[in-house]
C-alpha cells in the first residue's frame, strides 16, 4: 500500500475511535517523517508519527494508542517555532479531529538539532522548495524561546553553524 | 513523552501505595523512576553518588543500548538529555533488574498506565 495512503488509514481509524469513545475532538500537529508524507513533501518509507504534545488528557491517549508507534513529542525539548501552528496545513479529510502538518519551513529547522544521516538526506530533498527568509525568521524565534531547553539550544546552534554553511542560510 | 511518564510513573506507584504493597517487587524495581520524575531528587543523587543514582545511569544506557528493542526509548533519553540526566555506565545493577525496569518503562511510554 502506497504509504501516504497507509497513515491517513491509520490517522482514520484514530479518528473513528475518538467519535466512538466520545473523546472531545481535538488537533494533532504532526512533523518527521510522517508529516513530509502526509504533507506530500517527501515519498519515502515510514510508518511512525512524530505529534506535538499539545498537554494533552489522559483519555486522548486511547487514541493515539491506534497509531501504533508513535511519539509526544515534548514542545521544551524541540525547536519548533511559537508561531508555528500559522503556518501549518490541514489536512482535508477529518471531520472529528483535526489533522495538521507541519511546514516545510518548519519540518527543516526542526531537523538542524540532530543533522544526522536521514535528516541531511530529507534536507536535501525538502530544501529546493523552501522559503529561506522564512528559514531565518524560525530559527530567530526558537533561538528566542526561553521555554527551550539550554541544553537543546546549545546544541541546536552547534548544528546551526553546519546547516548555514551546507545550505547557504 | 516526559509528561506523560511522569504522570504514569505516579498512577502505578499509587496502586501499589492504596494497596500497602510496597514490598512488592514491582513496587521496588519502579522506585529508581523517581530520579526521573523529579530531577532536584537526581542531581541530589548524583552528588552523593548514591545507589539509586547509580541504577539509574545503568538503566539509561541499557535503555539506550536497546532502542532497537524499545523504539519510544529515543525520543525519551532526549528528554531526559534536557535535563541532563544522561546515561553513565556504573555496572552496579543485575541484568534481570534492568530489563525488567525497561519493559516498565516501555509500558509507560505506551500508555498502558497513563489513565
Amino acid at each position: 500500500m502506497h504509504e501516504r495512503e497507509a497513515l491517513f488509514n491509520l490517522l482514520k481509524d484514530a479518528e473513528k475511535i475518538a467519535k466512538v469513545l466520545q473523546i472531545r475532538p481535538f488537533s494533532l500537529y504532526l512533523l518527521g517523517g510522517s508529516a513530509c508524507i502526509l504533507g506530500e513533501y517527501l515519498d519515502r518509507a515510514t510508518r511512525d508519527f512524530d505529534i506535538l504534545d499539545l498537554n494533552y488528557p489522559s483519555q486522548v491517549g486511547k487514541v493515539l494508542r491506534f497509531l501504533g508507534d508513535f511519539d509526544l513529542l515534548e514542545y521544551e525539548s524541540t525547536p519548533i517555532a511559537p508561531s508555528f501552528k500559522e503556518r501549518a496545513i490541514k489536512l482535508e479529510g477529518f471531520e472529528y479531529i483535526r489533522v495538521y502538518v507541519l511546514s516545510k519551513e518548519d519540518i527543516v529547522v526542526s531537523k538542524i538539532i540532530r543533522l544526522d544521516e536521514k535528516d541531511i538526506e530529507d534536507i536535501d530533498k525538502l530544501m529546493p522548495s523552501c522559503n529561506k527568509e522564512l528559514i531565518n525568521k524560525i530559527i530567530e524565534e526558537i533561538l528566542s524561546r526561553k521555554d527551550f531547553f539550554e541544553t537543546k539550544k546549545k546544541r541546536f546552534l552547534e548544528k546551526l553553524e553546519i546547516f548555514r554553511v551546507k545550505y547557504d542560510v | 513523552m516526559y509528561r506523560i511518564f511522569c504522570e504514569s510513573y505516579y498512577n502505578y506507584i499509587k496502586n501499589f501505595e492504596d494497596k500497602g504493597a510496597k514490598d512488592e517487587y514491582r513496587y521496588k524495581i519502579a522506585k529508581v523512576f523517581e530520579l526521573i520524575v523529579d530531577p532536584q531528587k537526581f542531581y541530589k543523587e548524583k552528588s552523593k553518588n548514591s545507589e539509586t543514582y547509580q541504577n539509574l545511569c545503568d538503566l539509561l544506557c541499557y535503555m539506550k543500548e536497546n532502542i532497537h528493542r524499545y523504539p519510544k526509548f529515543k525520543a525519551f533519553l532526549w528528554t531526559l538529555e534536557s535535563r541532563q540526566i544522561e546515561p553513565v555506565y556504573c555496572g552496579k545493577t543485575p541484568q534481570n533488574v534492568l530489563e525488567d525496569q525497561a519493559k516498565l518503562a516501555n509500558m509507560f511510554l505506551n500508555l498502558m498506565y497513563w489513565e
